[in-house]
């Protein structure tokens, strides 16, 4: 797994964009998922929306595939599992093959995996097109605690490199007579020598990290400045203002004929 | 903006005394140094004697990150440690230390915003930080990494960042501890260029270190501490050639423990002084015997790329029948699955009572050799058989009764709340009857002198007393054939002493050792036979003593020559 | 006497800045080691989130989890994110059971981890439900078809699907996270300020 997450380099549209503007989207997209009524909202939304931005963005194949990866085994339950035990009162019955599906399981499945598509594609496409340290930074800007930021972005880069000392120590213990392609007994006994020495040397490591962090001025007093300025075009401002005055409106809109009936 | 301006002393200490919270004996005992500007100064000690500490205060690490008891006057840059946080200091001093890996920030993707991190978060404005920036990539010879992953480079480049990232900041002071643990001898020389730039520039440095030769190239001045007392402090043809530095078990440069035994010989003038440089020892050498260019030349000596016969200098050692091989490999050929060819057509045996060194530029093939000699890797063509067995068709786990390997990061290795928890932890592995796995336990104590700190855990230990647990867990398992990947990284003098006797030890037992260094010198001094891999092959495989002018440059070329073949055969 | 840790700012000191991105890379790695490796009902991708909250605390396990899950959301799977309040929680548990004196002994820390499962799958429950409709698309939603077909609604059949693998999963975690802190030595204990042994 690289260090940069799902971040793909490409000159799409997308990434032009400052990092907010997408997130933004996201919400709005998210949010109207679940508060638009219409059936099959996240579909359309899919279709209508997060496709062709990801074909603009040059990713739409890394999209298509881990999206269907991720989510596939998900669908199908849903469909097996609701279409066939959905608790309901309604006795329609579909048959499709041998299987007797629930009509009202059915709708289930479709409306839920419908909304799901949505809720795990739009963050899927915002990582996809954002590099992690201009997300991270663009929301700092905005108010997000420095600290939270700094823990995304260690967190991040230290996924390769705890899985490479997995390795190492995997290694430096088999070396040492630990039997690790044994039975199940075998394998449990293995479990603290293995790892521990990642946990224990990971901590070790937090100590000196700690130091680094301080001898780099992170708890210095006063504003902070960026080497790298994020481009941010009044035109983006504007649309996140009218994305978030969409789905305030929605949201409003909602609340309303909920409690009207 | 490329000189520093000094107002104050870079470093006063003034019978400066710590104790950390929760130890009995002080670190530091009544050190009084005062480093004027610009001067590159050495802390040279014992493992456990205070350089760290003194490297740590003079940052103020100590006392406000590591707590304890500060007496004394501790004045950095005109700043009282005592009563500035680091958060203040970091733009008068700068700490850092050996391992570069901990120290990158990890919060920025290029090396360009790494280095610009600090700078960030002291609110430096926009034009000036990319100005100072600039000069930290350029003053460490970086420049071309800007656009790198931090994580993507090699251990030197990675210590060459920290120390940017440092600098950017401007601190007219930087401290820096034991720099060179993890560097190949390229790297340290690099690094010393580098150290020598910014001394010129004004910097003031205080460095400690372990590795005596470096320390003579670089410094201007020395200190010696002994138990967190000062034991000396001069230049360092005074203090590297001290007596007492033998006698606390620091130790003496190579080229001054040559000179020494010259002298005995009759072969150094007696009248003059001990040298700290090759080149001073070189000239000395001359001066006393003008015309023995080559003393003991074997410029004729056989060539050999095939296996050596048993080691028979010390007679009594001698062989009389041939053994079985503990490993051998056969023609072995090993691709990554990445794609890198590491092993191109290999072969190689080692049988009982050899003590083999290892030796080739990073990527040559070392470590992935190593890792088929006890089954961890097995060959995609060719065979590897350990004792006997075809290791495609055993466990590693059954490999490592005959091959014990210590691997270079011996913080993949330690997991047990006590030393002897850990070094059991390899005999009970391998099912040994319990008085057995006890008797190893104790003797493999007794062999690396931890005996005082058996109950200890040992991440307690300096990291010095760490490899030589971590050595005793796998000596312990008492294999026939004991393999170590840079032992001597972070060691001091006592301990390589140590390592040096252990394998002397094991060669008279009959078992074989065979190590992976940098250290060409430690290489000749405790093994007798050198294998050079070059490019996924062996260049060379053959005995110290036998090689011949094409071996030596061979090795030259690649690793460098150990000092006393230099000597023999390096042409003034 | 040695306090845990340095400068503090609103919350996180610096230790806690160095130990939570180890933490959360820890859950990932061995995460996905279990799933991919030992192929039983446990996930074993919270051993970070539990040890921060144990070794620095209610606020500090909390933030672990919930960027933990942000994390494992940003690079492997962004269908994880809705969970981030489960994940959050069990870090908040974690440090008050340790303030709770859960560490005095391994009984007390399995107990811990088995109330620890409960909750979180209490948590998950209307989550799973609302968001997933109640499946997880692993093998456990075997369980939820049954747990319906007797009569569960689908809310109830998610909650009780958690609850056969959850406190297991955490009670496990509970356990290793002891055997750790146990042996770690004195000079981290000190700078975790994990004094109350």
């Amino acid at each position: 797994m690289q260090r940069t997450g799902l971040f793909i380099e490409r000159a799409g549209f997308l990434q032009r964009l400052n990092p907010l503007t997408k997130a933004t989207g996201a919400l709005l997209l998210i949010g109207a998922t679940f508060l638009l009524p219409a059936p099959l909202t996240g579909a359309a939304l899919l279709g209508g929306g997060l496709l062709p931005l990801a074909l603009a963005s040059l990713v739409a194949r890394r999209f298509l595939d881990i999206l269907l990866k991720t989510l596939l085994p998900v669908l199908i339950s849903l469909v097996l599992v609701q279409g066939l035990f959905f608790p309901t009162a309604d006795p329609t019955i579909v048959a499709i093959g041998p299987l007797l599906f629930r009509r009202a399981g059915l709708q289930f499945a479709l409306d839920t995996g419908s909304r799901l598509l949505v809720v795990a594609g739009a963050p899927l496409l915002l990582f996809q097109t954002t590099h992690p340290g201009m997300l991270v930074q663009a929301l700092i800007q905005s108010g997000m605690p420095r600290s939270i930021g700094y823990i995304l972005l260690v967190a991040l880069q230290l996924i390769p490199a705890i899985s490479e000392r997995a390795v190492g120590v995997a290694e430096a213990q088999r070396a040492r007579g630990l039997e690790t392609e044994g039975n199940v007994l075998q394998r449990i006994r293995g479990v603290l020598p293995l790892i521990s020495p990642l946990i224990v040397g990971a901590l070790v490591e937090a100590e000196e990290r700690a130091m680094a962090i301080e001898a780099r001025a992170f708890n210095a007093p006063g504003p902070k400045t960026w080497v790298r300025a994020i481009p941010d075009p009044p035109a983006e401002r504007m649309a996140r203002i009218a994305m978030l005055t969409a789905l305030g409106t929605l949201v409003v809109w909602r609340v309303a004929t909920f409690f009207s009936g | 903006m490329n000189d520093v301006l000094h107002s104050h002393t870079p470093i006063a200490l003034r019978r400066v005394t710590f104790t950390y919270a929760g130890a009995t004996e002080p670190a530091l005992r009544d050190v009084t140094l005062t480093v004027p500007a610009g001067q590159i100064c050495a802390v040279i000690g014992r493992a456990g004697a205070g350089k760290s500490t003194l490297c740590a205060l003079c940052a103020g690490f100590v006392p406000h990150f590591f707590h304890g008891r500060l007496d004394g006057e501790a004045v950095v840059d005109g700043l009282p440690i005592a009563t500035h946080p680091i958060a203040e200091l970091v733009r008068h001093v700068a700490l850092v230390g050996s391992n570069a890996f901990s120290q990158i920030s990890g919060a920025r993707f290029t090396v360009y915003d790494e280095v610009a991190f600090g700078l960030e978060n002291l609110g430096v404005p926009r034009e000036e930080m990319i100005a100072r920036v600039e000069w930290a990539l350029q003053a460490l010879g970086i420049d071309q990494l800007r656009d790198r992953s931090p994580y993507a480079l090699s251990g030197g480049q990675q210590q060459r960042m920290v120390i940017a990232a440092a600098l950017a900041m401007r601190p007219p002071v930087l401290a820096l501890d034991e720099p060179t643990a993890q560097l190949d001898p390229p790297a340290m020389a690099e690094l010393a260029a580098v150290l020598h730039s910014l001394s010129r520039q004004g910097i003031t440095i205080l460095v400690a270190e372990h590795r005596l030769e470096w320390v003579a190239e670089v410094a201007e001045r020395v200190v010696a501490l002994d138990r967190g007392a000062l034991l000396a402090d001069g230049a360092p043809a005074d203090v590297l050639t001290d007596p007492r530095l033998c006698e606390r078990g620091i130790g003496w440069p190579r080229p001054t423990q040559i000179a020494a035994r010259a002298r005995a010989e009759g072969r150094w003038a007696p009248d003059r002084s001990l040298p700290i440089t090759v080149t001073d020892l070189a000239a000395g050498l001359r001066a006393a015997a003008p015309d023995q260019a080559s003393m003991n030349g074997q410029d004729g000596a056989s060539r050999s790329a095939v296996v050596q016969p048993l080691d028979g200098t010390d007679g009594a050692l001698s062989v009389a029948h041939s053994a079985e091989p503990i490993v051998t490999l056969d023609e072995v050929h090993f691709t990554y699955p990445a794609g890198v060819e590491a092993l191109r057509g290999v072969s190689l045996a080692v049988r009982r009572g050899e003590r083999i060194a290892l030796v080739g530029r990073n990527g040559a093939g070392k470590s992935t050799l190593l890792r088929h000699l006890n089954g961890l890797l097995r060959p995609a063509r060719g065979r590897a058989l350990v004792g006997g067995v075809d290791t495609r068709t055993t466990t590693v786990a059954r490999c490592a009764r005959h091959v014990g390997v210590v691997f270079q990061d011996v913080r993949n290795q330690l997991f047990a709340r006590t030393v002897r928890d850990e070094i059991r932890f390899g005999p009970r592995n391998l099912g040994f009857a319990p008085e057995k796995i006890d008797a190893l336990t104790e003797a493999a104590i007794d062999a690396l002198d931890l005996r005082e700190v058996v109950d200890e855990h040992p991440y307690d230990l300096p990291p010095a007393r760490r490899r030589l647990v971590a050595i005793a867990a796998v000596l312990a398992m008492d294999t026939t054939l004991l393999a170590l990947d840079e032992p001597t990284a972070g060691l001091d003098h006592t301990s390589i002493g140590l390592l040096m006797r252990l394998i002397d030890d094991l060669a008279a037992r009959r078992r074989s050792v065979l190590v992976v260094s940098h250290d060409i010198d430690f290489c000749y001094e405790a093994l007798d036979r050198v294998v050079l891999m070059r490019d996924g092959q062996i260049a060379l495989d053959g005995r110290f003593a036998d090689l011949d002018r094409a071996q030596r440059e061979a090795l030259d070329s690649d690793v460098g020559l150990p000092i006393a073949l230099r000597l023999r055969y390096v042409s003034p | 006497m040695t306090t845990s840790t340095t400068s503090q700012r609103g919350g996180l000191s610096s230790t806690a800045l160095a130990s939570i991105p180890i933490a959360i890379a820890i859950n990932v790695v061995l995460g996905q080691l279990v799933q991919s490796v030992l192929k039983l009902p446990i996930y074993l991708d919270s051993i970070g989130t539990v040890l921060v909250g144990v070794l620095l605390g209610p606020l500090a396990g909390a933030i672990t989890g919930l960027l933990a899950n942000v994390i494992w959301g940003l690079t492997l799977a962004p269908s994880a994110l809705p969970f981030a309040a489960v994940a959050a929680v069990i870090g908040l548990i974690a440090g008050y059971a340790r303030q709770y004196g859960a560490m005095h002994s391994w009984w007390k820390m399995a107990l811990a981890g088995l109330l620890t499962g409960v909750v979180a799958a209490a948590i998950s429950a209307p989550i799973a439900t609302y968001v997933f409709g109640g499946v997880t698309g692993a093998g456990a939603d075997v369980l939820v078809a049954m747990f319906q077909s007797l009569g569960a609604s689908v809310l109830g059949a998610s909650f009780m699907q958690g609850a056969v693998s959850d406190p297991l999963d955490k009670t496990i975690t509970y356990l290793i996270v002891w055997a750790i802190i146990s042996a770690l030595p004195k000079r981290l204990l000190a700078r975790f300020g994990a004094n109350a042994q």
